[in-house]
């Protein structure tokens, strides 16, 4: 008999594990650190771009909070990439809301780990198997979906159980064709109904529903995610605890356990759900902090700052960055029984600040096509 | 260029008159190296493995798929009447057919789980098949069922097994299951290591080694005793049961999978050409589409009988 092995890295044995969330937080945190730190060293040998950006700050602090992390709107100028990681498959774009898009290149390994995000984020709904449960995709489908990020994260989920889109290559939703794929599974099926799509897409179901007087009786037979924000129909927002109880109400649902929220943007291969008690829980493969919107240093737990991210998923760019969200980093128990990080979405940065936040780093110019760093 | 979506369906009749279902993509001729079955693995269906069919048909491999009749899939019968009996039934016919449209070509069948376990008795039984490849292939049938199920049903006594046991969602009838089992000498690591004994072609099994429906000691421990040089194990470090849920292990499986197969067929060496991700993507949503649509009335009586479980 001839025996041989093969072993995958330590970041894609964290990321395809079971029961990731179930970890103590010292081990979380120890694995957070462990990565985060790998990713750092490897980015500064493996992106010249990155490398770059980095020397210019001169003298840094250790540890990965000071680390140097490139504000997103870079990547809507300029394509940053690792230099070996073998074939892109994939550019990914954002949706564009604020005009030019972001450009993010993915290679299969990258792709692969988000594909390992999205399972490990379904631990914490319930694990259901493929014939358990029905989909219903207030998106496009994969083929519609193209390049832009968010529509396309969601329409993975076509490959792990039996999806319906109801929204057209036009953009276009089919409020009645939902309703009737809702209310067939429900009454014709024993399979629990997922209902997922972008928090707009929820608002028009709901008030279809009203207009209609369409009564669903979900109960205990219908969980909702939402994701990827509210675009550019950001007037019609709903504040968090008023939309969940919308959503509880219109679709007949036992509890607002059942209304879940999903964080995911373009620069970041982790997708971040919530749990029944919502909190957004962050997987251990991701480091999250929050910077001091005046001069980007670090701040510590439970203070509102700019949300910043080392995302070692990323194998093909370097997933080192300062997003355009204000928010909250918190740790400890949550009252689901898991231990972890925690992230809260607080609001986005305001356009002017977006702008300012830019100039505050005052080290990467960027020109159309690339990137320079003085 | 081969265009992976692209397969034939057939519908293809058993001995006994049950209808068959199989999927079969064909390599360009004049360059096939082999034609490999792949076989559905317990509760998994044709789409299940569009992966690993791209993957071998982007290399030059003709491949059939097909699911067990009595099982969840296209083919006759329904799962509440499944048998290892029937499996062994089915993957027999899956080689047939595959002899017929492929006459003279490399033959490997490529099998999952408890789905090996058929494919140690095949290929025991038949000279045809020129070499086996396992993934978490099962070797003591009884051990992986008891833990699958939380309960070790084969120490009972037949009266006391319940009617039906749910596996993932689908219900499997339990006496049907049992009696064939017990009739057939398919539950213990002795028996799969008897059979094994009777190989006459070579075998590459990948087996996980955190895998927690198969001891990875076990698998060791018949190969070993076997000592055959046309055993290969290949150990999949840290790794599950279900490769489903590691693609960035199913690729590198599916890669060195590919070079067995050049190997076995004599193209050792040979350059692997890796899929797109877009075109595993897109293959995999369309198969998925297709047979979902297939089984979905099949399902929804499964489950509606779910409270009658015991």
């Amino acid at each position: 008999m001839t025996h041989s092995s093969i072993k995958l890295s330590k970041t894609d044995d964290v990321i395809f594990s079971e029961n990731i969330f179930d970890l103590s937080l010292e081990q979380q945190d120890m694995i957070t650190n462990e990565l985060s730190s790998d990713t750092v060293t490897s980015m500064l040998e493996r992106c010249p771009q990155y490398e770059k950006f980095y020397s210019s700050f001169g003298n840094l602090r250790e540890g990965v909070s000071h680390c140097p992390k490139i504000p997103t709107t870079t990547f809507k100028l300029a394509d940053i990439k690792s230099s070996d990681c073998g074939v892109i498959e994939k550019w990914c774009l954002s949706s564009g809301t604020s005009g030019l898009q972001s450009r993010i290149p993915r290679n299969r390994l990258t792709l692969d780990r988000l594909l390992g995000s999205v399972r490990s984020s379904l631990q914490l709904l319930r694990e259901w198997h493929e014939h358990e449960l029905k989909i219903i995709h207030l998106g496009p489908d994969n083929e519609s979906a193209g390049d832009v990020w968010f529509p396309f994260v969601m329409g993975l989920t076509e490959l792990l159980y039996p999806t319906a889109s109801v929204m057209d290559s036009s953009g276009a939703i089919h409020l009645s064709t939902a309703i009737e794929e809702i209310n067939d599974a429900l009454a014709t099926t024993n399979l629990h109904v997922g209902i997922i799509g972008p928090p707009f897409a929820f608002l028009q179901l709901c008030k279809f529903a009203h207009q209609n007087n369409i009564v669903i009786k979900g109960l205990d037979r219908i969980t909702t995610v939402t994701g990827g924000g509210w675009k550019r129909l950001s007037g019609d927002m709903i504040p968090q605890v008023q939309f969940r109880e919308m959503i509880c109400h219109y679709l007949g649902l036992n509890s607002v356990s059942q209304v879940r929220d999903a964080f995911n943007q373009v620069e970041l291969n982790t997708l971040i759900i919530e749990c029944e008690h919502h909190r957004k829980h962050v997987p251990p493969w991701l480091y999250v902090q929050t910077l001091s919107p005046s001069d980007l240093q670090p701040l510590g737990d439970n203070q509102l700052g700019l949300l910043g991210y080392i995302d070692s998923s990323c194998d093909s760019y370097p997933g080192i960055i300062i997003s355009d969200d204000i928010g909250i980093v918190s740790r400890g128990r949550c009252d689901c029984g898991r231990y972890g990080v925690f992230m809260e979405i607080v609001r986005r940065v305001e356009r002017g600040f977006q702008g300012g936040c830019a100039l505050a780093l005052d080290r990467p110019r960027v020109t159309e096509g690339e990137i320079r760093f003085v | 260029m081969f265009s992976q979506s692209d397969f034939e369906e057939l519908h293809s009749q058993t001995t006994d008159g049950r209808s068959l279902a199989c999927w079969i993509s064909r390599a360009t001729a004049k360059e096939a190296k082999g034609v490999i079955i792949v076989a559905s693995a317990f509760g998994r269906c044709m789409h299940h493995n569009s992966s690993i069919a791209s993957y071998l048909i982007n290399n030059g491999y003709d491949v059939v798929r097909y699911d067990s009749i009595n099982h969840v899939g296209m083919s006759y019968g329904e799962m509440m009447n499944f048998t290892m009996g029937d499996a062994l039934l089915s993957a027999n016919h899956a080689v047939d057919l595959a002899k017929a449209l492929f006459p003279a070509r490399t033959l490997g069948f490529f099998s999952t789980s408890i789905t090996s376990r058929i494919a140690f008795a095949l290929a025991a039984q038949r000279d045809d098949i020129d070499f086996l490849i396992t993934l978490s292939g099962v070797v003591n049938l009884q051990k992986t069922l008891a833990r699958v199920f939380g309960e070790d049903y084969c120490a009972l006594q037949l009266h006391d097994v319940p009617h039906q046991v749910i596996f993932e969602g689908l219900s499997v009838g339990a006496k049907n299951f049992y009696q064939d089992m017990m009739s057939g000498n398919w539950l213990s690591l002795e028996s799969t290591r008897d059979t094994i004994m009777q190989l006459k072609s070579p075998m590459t099994c990948f087996a996980s080694s955190d895998d927690d429906w198969v001891e990875i000691s076990e698998v060791k421990r018949i190969f070993s005793e076997l000592d055959s040089r046309s055993l290969s194990l290949i150990e999949l470090e840290g790794c599950g049961h279900d490769l489903g849920e590691n693609p960035a292990m199913a690729r590198m499986v599916m890669r060195d999978m590919v070079k067995r197969c050049y190997e076995y067929c004599g193209f050792k060496g040979a350059l692997i050409r890796e899929p797109s991700y877009n075109m595993l993507l897109k293959t995999a949503l369309q198969e998925r589409r297709i047979q979902r649509k297939t089984i979905s009335a099949e399902v929804t009586k499964s489950t509606i009988d779910y409270s009658i479980t015991k």
